[in-house]
Order: C-alpha cells, then sequence, then structure tokens
C-alpha cells in the first residue's frame, strides 16, 4: 500500500465519519425537541373535509367582502367572529393578508372547521389568529364554541 | 485521533444546527414534527383536561398568586363535572414568536350530555399566553 492509497483512504474515512455525525446530529435534534410531548391518552375524532359554507367565509374575509360576509354569517355569529379575530393584543385585524384552513372535525351533524388568519392588527403589529366555524346542515351555528 | 473527534463534534453540530432551522422555517407546514403540533400546546390541553392546576400554570406565563389561586378555584369546581371522550389536534401556524394551534375537544357532562368544543391556544415562546 502507498502513502497515495494511505491519504485515499484516511480522506473517505474522514469523510464519512462527518457525514455520520451530521446524520447523529439531526437524530439528537429530533429526539430533544419530541421528548417532551406527552402521549395523548385520549381518542380523536376523524378529520373531514372543509366545508364549502367555512371556505365561503374564509374567502370573504380574505378579499374585505363585508356583504358576502354579512350574507353568510348571522349578526349573533358575526359578533363572535369579530371576537374571535382580535389579535394577541386586543386589537381588531385591520390588514388580511392570508386566511388558511388547517382541518376540521365532526361529530353526527356537526362539523367545526378551523382556520388560521395571518396580517396586521390596528397597531401594524404582525398578527396570526385562529378561529373555528361551527357548521350545521350548512350553516355557520357558533364561532369558537 | 484528535482529528477524529473534531470531527464528529463538527459534524453533529452542524446536523443540531441544521435540524434546528429546518424544524423552525417548516413547522408551520407540519413536514418535520409530528404532525406539526407543539408539545407545549398538547401538554397544556392535557393538564387542562385533566385538571393539573401545577402544570397547568407551568404552561403559562407568569402569573400573580391571586390569578394561580383563581385557576385552582376554577380546576377544582369542574373536577367531576365533565368526562373528556377525545381530543383531537385539527391545526396551527406559527408566525415568528407566536403560534396558534387548535383542538376539539368532545365531552360528557354528568346529566349525560354530550358536546363537541373549540380550544384555540396562542403561544408565545413556548407558553400559553391565550385560550379562546
Amino acid at each position: 500500500m502507498n502513502v497515495r492509497q494511505m491519504n485515499e483512504g484516511r480522506a473517505i474515512f474522514m469523510l464519512s465519519l462527518f457525514i455520520g455525525a451530521i446524520v447523529a446530529g439531526v437524530v439528537t435534534q429530533r429526539v430533544a425537541a419530541l421528548s417532551g410531548q406527552r402521549e395523548n391518552p385520549y381518542p380523536a375524532l376523524e378529520r373531514v373535509e372543509e366545508p364549502s359554507i367555512g371556505a365561503n367565509v374564509a374567502s370573504a374575509i380574505e378579499n374585505s367582502d363585508a356583504r358576502g360576509l354579512a350574507r353568510l354569517v348571522d349578526t349573533q355569529n358575526l359578533q363572535a367572529l369579530q371576537q374571535a379575530l382580535l389579535s394577541p393584543l386586543d386589537r381588531p385585524i385591520a390588514d388580511v393578508r392570508s386566511v388558511r384552513f388547517v382541518g376540521a372535525t365532526a361529530k353526527g351533524n356537526r362539523v367545526v372547521a378551523a382556520y388560521v388568519l395571518s396580517g396586521k392588527d390596528m397597531g401594524g403589529t404582525d398578527a396570526v389568529v385562529a378561529f373555528v366555524l361551527d357548521v350545521e346542515n350548512g350553516q355557520i351555528v357558533g364561532v369558537n364554541d | 485521533m484528535g482529528t477524529a473527534v473534531g470531527t464528529v463534534l463538527v459534524g453533529m453540530t452542524i446536523g443540531y444546527l441544521f435540524a434546528s432551522a429546518v424544524s423552525f422555517v417548516i413547522t408551520d407546514r407540519g413536514l418535520f414534527t409530528a404532525g406539526g403540533e407543539p408539545p407545549e400546546a398538547r401538554n397544556f390541553m392535557l393538564a387542562y383536561l385533566q385538571r393539573e392546576a401545577e402544570n397547568v400554570a407551568a404552561l403559562r406565563p407568569q402569573q400573580d398568586v391571586v390569578s394561580k389561586a383563581l385557576t385552582e378555584q376554577a380546576s377544582q369546581s369542574n373536577a367531576g363535572q365533565l368526562k373528556t371522550l377525545s381530543l383531537t389536534y385539527l391545526g396551527g401556524a406559527t408566525s415568528g414568536p407566536i403560534s396558534v394551534q387548535v383542538y376539539a375537544v368532545e365531552q360528557r357532562g354528568r346529566d349525560g350530555s354530550q358536546g363537541l368544543g373549540t380550544f384555540a391556544l396562542t403561544l408565545v415562546g413556548g407558553k400559553v399566553l391565550l385560550v379562546r
């Protein structure tokens, strides 16, 4: 075995060691990140598709379509929606950047659909807010209930 | 020998930092964590539903003694009133230091009435700032 072969062998060994160490670092980070999570002892309900009225409400909010929103949601639930859309600093959202559906589940004929709104509040602070629409028979029957 | 140890340490550090950075960037999409659900949010929901006042307080921002006493009272007054039947993580999102996470909880009262409620948690720095 000459010197060149020895150097190649050593370089391959060091490279393998380096790649293996990177993988070990990634695994360590994931184990550390997830080790603090408790097991959920309760069963979870099945996820369902986004109800169409929920999609329409989300679209109306995203497009600042007040007339459309007034047609889709009654006064009581509009007031609940207004409360639900306050930023963590209790300010109304002035500029809606996006409204995204994140998931829904159902029990009987009641569907709960969750959305996340991001934008800026009246103070100009970036805000992210979650709200949940309760849907029964194609109608909004509650917000964050 | 010293070079090999150094290579392992540098490699592990790079791997750890890389995984942390990727996790931070794409947690919002739920591609790199357990369904995108932060451990603090699940721990808070379980502590809340199982009326573990101390664990709930540990996951809330620092509170004064009166607020803690009120939480304790609320926890005791609800004890035995509701039985949790299911806990479903619906999803969430993260924007900078703020994270919002949504759960659906099915509960049954002593009178046999059953209901599906929702909890929208707002977390900042791993603490539950708001429950709506």
